[in-house]
């Protein structure tokens, strides 16, 4: 099997990968929307190669403060899945879900964060599930892991990640659009350079 | 006041007299500075990862191969070799549990390690350090007086 880096990645692989988000991303929001009883929508995927050194460049606020739930991926696919989810959307999922203003994300206690952690388990379930039908693969996830703190630190996990097999990061992320707002808050699925390699020949297969 | 320059990850830079170096966000990732306080020279490295992959050319990114380079770089500048001292920040564990069987397992300990290893090497003192735990960082560095801004969120700030 041919193996890709992340810098051999060509307009097709994009297109494929931009493919694999936006169906995993539908699929995550419809059962968010089921959760809140209220529509939940995704922008238009945004997902490009960047350069290592680059990336603080391309992301808005890396200081800024945000909840990054991170789970391994294990089986077919190799890797983990990273949910940033910015504040205010943090705080409206609390609100929502346990009817409690929270002023700041500093504030969440033991309990707000396991709602949260609720939250992404259920958008990542479904995301890799609807990957598995897509693929055939079989994919499992870990348990959720929480931190919050700033995003740029956040994401330095699946840039070392990336930073082990080369020089380029593949960034996926979509924004949540709810019913009257816009939340800035998004999904980084980042396989290992196998799994990568993988995901594209099956995708690439199916398209092809 | 002078420029601040910022150093992106896998990247170095140095900077001289009024001038300041900032680097943004570092959660495992290790800020290295290097300073020349009698010429006012000073010096800053991000790095990713503790040492090189074979074949990988990208020498800034890693904490065996990056600390060399700052160091010409510095000299070029003209820094005095002899007068170099480090303060070092970084190295968090953001996701304790998450990693405890993969390659990514202890990697913010791993890159602390590895800077140590490296400025040991090269003999030079590191005299300040903010380093391990669990919080991102943000640093800024003054070749005006060689200190060292670090910050946290929740808004938190001190200078070693």
């Amino acid at each position: 099997m041919e193996q890709l880096g992340i810098g051999d990645l060509s307009d097709f692989h994009l297109d494929m990968l931009r493919e694999i988000e936006n169906i995993g991303m539908g699929n995550a929001t419809t059962s968010l929307s089921d959760m809140l009883g209220q529509k939940i929508d995704v922008s238009v995927p945004n997902v490009d190669v960047i350069d290592i050194s680059e990336v603080y460049n391309r992301i808005d606020g890396s200081e800024n403060m945000v909840v990054g739930i991170i789970f391994n991926m294990t089986g077919d696919i190799e890797g983990n899945m990273l949910f940033i989810l910015e504040e205010q959307f943090a705080l409206d999922m609390i609100k929502r879900l346990m009817g409690v203003d929270v002023a700041s994300l500093a504030e969440l206690n033991e309990n707000d964060c396991s709602v949260l952690q609720e939250v992404a388990n259920i958008m990542a379930g479904s995301f890799l599930r609807s990957l598995s039908e897509l693929t055939g693969f079989t994919i499992s996830l870990s348990v959720p892991f929480i931190c919050i703190d700033m995003l740029g630190a956040i994401m330095n996990i699946p840039i070392s990640q990336f930073g082990m097999i080369g020089n380029k990061v593949l960034l996926m992320q979509e924004n949540i659009l709810g019913d009257h707002c816009y939340y800035n808050s998004f999904l980084l699925l980042a396989p290992t350079v196998e799994s990568l390699s993988k995901l594209l020949n099956k995708v690439g297969s199916i398209y092809g | 006041m002078g420029n601040v320059v910022t150093v992106g990850i896998s990247d170095l830079k140095v900077v001289s007299g009024s001038d300041s170096l900032i680097t943004y966000a570092l959660g495992s990732c290790v800020g290295i500075c290097l300073y020349d306080s009698e010429n006012k020279i000073a010096g800053m490295s991000h790095i990713l990862l503790p040492a090189r992959s074979p074949n990988d050319e990208n020498l800034m990114k890693y904490a065996d191969t990056a600390i060399p380079i700052l160091i010409k770089e510095m000299v070029s500048a003209h820094a005095n070799r002899e007068n170099l001292v480090a303060k070092i920040a970084g190295g968090a564990s953001m996701f304790a549990l998450a990693f405890s069987s993969s390659s990514l397992s202890q990697i913010g300990t791993r890159n602390v390690e590895a800077v140590k290893a490296a400025l040991s090497r090269e003999k030079i003192p590191i005299i300040a350090e903010a380093t391990g735990g669990n919080q991102g960082r943000t640093i800024q560095f003054s070749a005006e007086n060689g200190s060292l801004l670090v910050r946290t969120v929740p808004k938190s700030e001190m200078t070693i």
